[in-house]
């Protein structure tokens, strides 16, 4: 008797060459970024300093010490405030120019790409065009300020007093532009007669903005918020330009004081990548609990169609 | 779709496991590596004590990596790719030079794990100590001082300027490290304008008060400073330590676990001194707003005279010299003493850069000679040009007074000659504690934020907790 031979559908087959396509990208995905966070989790409960490859385990001294450790309260600190009230600003401020740059408004393109700019310059160009600006002695902004005279309003901007104020600002001069454009295609795509017919029934800008604007990209927002999220708690390279090499432990973020503590990197000359490993773990479960949370916010809302 | 999902899932969960599984036997295996590596190493070391190193020696087609912690394009990248071609004239060895800049312990710490270290490297002592030997990572290289120097028919360690080569405690009177250029900080000025003011150096506050007084009459500030460099800041914390206190005061009670030793009133008045000098102190010799200034804005004032002084290291002047007007020439002075303080003008401190030689190189013999051909005469009176100062001794009348920098240096090396003690920057201080206690606290003194006492009781609270 001939034995029944399965047929693969032609979809079947396509699925089937998928998973050899995804091959490639998984192994790269495991020895890369699974596999290293593995060892980076078993790290986390050891003394090793990286330059052998016997780490002591110490249990969960790390995470004990770490609670109790000043400059990773100011770190974790610093990432909320960054997180919480560069977002606020940042969305806020998107906002208001993605209403204003979706009407008719004139030179809006030159607007957004002024505005977006910022967004694609490297972390320590920004930092050193900032340094120049707020020089107590030959910078633009102090000079502005005594010639406009408010002369009193001039400071020393990146003093302790005022640096990380100045850094949350650059911060969120930086990303501005790029949650503006994301928020300019969401409008985009909303029907046009959606705006229209508000207005012939009377309804004014502000109420347009609220009722039909935000509700139809809301997901969007969502999804930005989420983005933000997580780029402001890994914030690195902008806030480590700002440190001058580490110099400046009172504006360390997490991430920035986990590359203190594990890579003895700048003027820094620790090298804990156990205690580092353990830093870097809690700003993993942060991001994770942070994620899931709006996940679920999200999941919990009923799809809009047009 | 069931179907399908399942098997994807089947493929990933082997995938994932097979990729740890032979992740971690790859690890293992070189987990178990020290005593292959011992067994591989023997023979090299078997070479090391038959290949008796001698002057010239031919290396024909040998090759050996050179990190060196200066930049692409920088002043000593050239100076040492110049060396490697005229090692390679004498003696037929390639020295290929690597640009592996200050975070050079970043990329040694993979490459010591991955068993592909350079033969040689060059870097700051205090790095090379605190990422290095005291990890054990570094081949012990005393025999290499009692060989005979590269070009002069005596024993190699004899070359040596005393303040260059015993900053470190030698472990059992082995030695890891060769030093082959110093530095020290202290009072960097434009000659020019001193001058033109008919001023003397000072040798003391007490001189130095009236020259700083009359530069703030003419609404010059007596000192430019990078305020947002906290280890920059520390130069006058440190060095009003030095004279003060006395060397090495500050390195005890940095040590000290109940912080006891910095009840040291002389300690106190250190820092007071640091307070006076701030922007709420009595004297008050800062230029405005320093704490705002980011590096190298400070520098770059003092370049264009808004600064009388700069109290920093001898690396200024190879940062500042390109911006400086053509008539201003480079003066330096040690740091005035302080009357009645324990330290005098006569301490002077040596910073070195130096050699060391990873354990795991592969080419022991040859780096070994081209660490005693880079102390040559040739390249140590070269590095004066840049500016350095040699390690070795005995150079001072080659430096030609046709040296830009010649007043600077000619001061700098009058200051090692009659020194009568030879400290570490910072006092040897440097490392977590540097980092994560003094550093803040000492910063909020320079602001002019807390008094010297309030210094002292707070560093004492915060040592305390720190040893916890």
């Amino acid at each position: 008797m001939l034995k029944k031979q399965k047929k693969y559908s032609i979809v079947d087959i396509e699925k089937r060459k998928l998973i050899y396509l995804i091959i490639p990208a998984l192994l790269l995905y495991l020895v890369f970024i699974v596999y290293p966070s593995i060892r980076a989790f078993a790290y986390s409960f050891t003394d090793w300093s990286g330059f052998n490859l016997n780490p002591i385990f110490i249990g969960v001294k790390n995470f004990v010490e770490l609670f109790g450790d000043p400059k990773f309260l100011v770190s974790f600190k610093n990432s909320i405030v960054i997180f919480i009230v560069g977002g606020i600003i940042i969305f806020a401020i998107a906002f208001l120019f993605s209403s204003f740059s979706s009407g008719k408004a004139k030179g809006k393109k030159f607007y957004r790409a002024i505005i977006f700019m910022p967004f694609i310059l490297q972390p320590v160009a920004v930092t050193t065009i900032w340094g120049f600006l707020t020089n107590p002695s030959f910078g633009l902004i102090n000079i502005i300020l005594n010639k406009i005279g408010l002369g009193i309003l001039a400071k020393p901007w990146m003093s302790p007093d005022y640096i990380f104020g100045l850094v949350v600002f650059v911060i969120i001069w930086v990303n501005v532009g790029f949650y503006l454009v994301i928020f300019l295609s969401a409008i985009g795509k909303i029907p046009k007669h959606l705006f229209e017919s508000a207005k012939i029934e009377g309804a004014n800008q502000f109420q347009i903005f609220t009722k039909i604007t935000i509700p139809l990209i809301y997901d969007v927002i969502i999804v930005a918020f989420v983005f933000w999220g997580v780029v402001s708690i890994k914030m690195f390279e902008l806030v480590y330009s700002f440190t001058g090499n580490l110099a400046r432990p009172e504006l360390y973020t997490v991430p920035v004081y986990v590359y203190a503590m594990g890579f003895g990197g700048g003027y820094s000359k620790i090298f804990r990548l156990g205690y580092a490993s353990s830093m870097a773990l809690v700003l993993f479960l942060i991001i994770i609990v942070f994620v899931v949370l709006l996940r679920y916010l999200t999941n919990k809302r009923e799809t809009i169609e047009y | 779709m069931a179907k399908f999902i399942k098997r994807l899932f089947l493929v990933v969960f082997i995938l994932l496991i097979s990729t740890i599984l032979a992740t971690t036997l790859l690890l293992s295996c070189k987990e178990v590596a020290p005593a292959e590596e011992a067994e591989e190493a023997a023979p090299a070391e078997e070479a090391e004590e038959t290949t008796e190193v001698t002057e010239k020696a031919s290396f024909e087609g040998r090759e050996i990596t050179l990190w060196i912690s200066w930049g692409e394009g920088a002043t000593m990248t050239t100076f040492y790719e110049d060396m490697a071609e005229d090692y390679k004239s004498a003696t037929g060895a390639t020295v290929n030079v690597v640009n592996v800049p200050i975070s050079q312990q970043e990329v040694y710490r993979p490459a010591i794990l991955e068993g592909n270290v350079p033969d040689i490297c060059e870097t700051h002592i205090s790095w090379a100590y605190d990422y290095a030997i005291s990890e054990g990572t570094v081949l012990e290289i005393s025999d290499i001082f009692e060989e005979k120097a590269w070009d002069k028919d005596v024993e190699f360690e004899s070359i040596f300027w005393e303040g260059a080569l015993d900053q470190w405690p030698l472990e059992e009177g082995s030695r890891y490290y060769v030093p082959s250029q110093s530095l020290t900080s202290g009072i960097f000025y434009n000659k020019t304008d001193f001058d033109a003011r008919g001023f003397e150096v000072p040798k003391t506050w007490d001189e130095f008060i009236p020259i700083c007084e009359a530069y703030k009459a003419d609404g010059i500030a007596p000192f430019s400073q990078d305020g947002g460099v906290n280890f920059y800041n520390f130069f006058f914390g440190y060095w009003f330590c030095q004279r003060v206190a006395g060397p090495g005061t500050l390195y005890d009670a940095s040590k000290d676990p109940s912080a006891e030793l910095w009840d040291d009133p002389k300690l106190l008045e250190a820092f007071d001194w640091v307070y006076r000098i701030s922007p709420s102190g009595d004297l008050d010799y800062f230029i405005d707003d320093f704490s705002g200034y980011t590096w190298p804005g400070g520098q770059a004032d003092w370049a264009a005279g808004k600064g009388a002084f700069l109290n920093n290291s001898a690396c200024i002047i190879n940062e500042t010299s390109s911006i400086v007007s053509a008539d201003f020439v480079y003066g330096f002075f040690p740091f005035p003493e302080v009357t009645g303080g324990r330290g005098s003008i006569n301490g002077a401190e040596s910073r070195t850069f130096g050699f060391f030689i990873p354990k795991d190189s592969e080419n022991v013999d040859v780096a070994k000679d081209f660490i005693k051909f880079a102390l040559t005469d040739k390249y140590q009176i070269k590095l004066m040009d840049i500016p350095w100062l040699p390690a070795v001794k005995g150079l001072e009348d080659k430096l030609s007074e046709d040296n830009r920098f010649y007043e600077a240096l000619s001061a700098m090396i009058e200051m090692n000659d009659n020194a009568t003690e030879v400290f570490e920057v910072y006092d040897k201080t440097q490392g977590p504690w540097f980092d994560t206690v003094l550093m803040p606290l000492q910063d909020q003194v320079i602001f002019g934020k807390i008094t010297a006492e309030e210094f002292i009781e707070k560093i004492k609270e915060d040592q305390v907790e720190w040893y916890k």
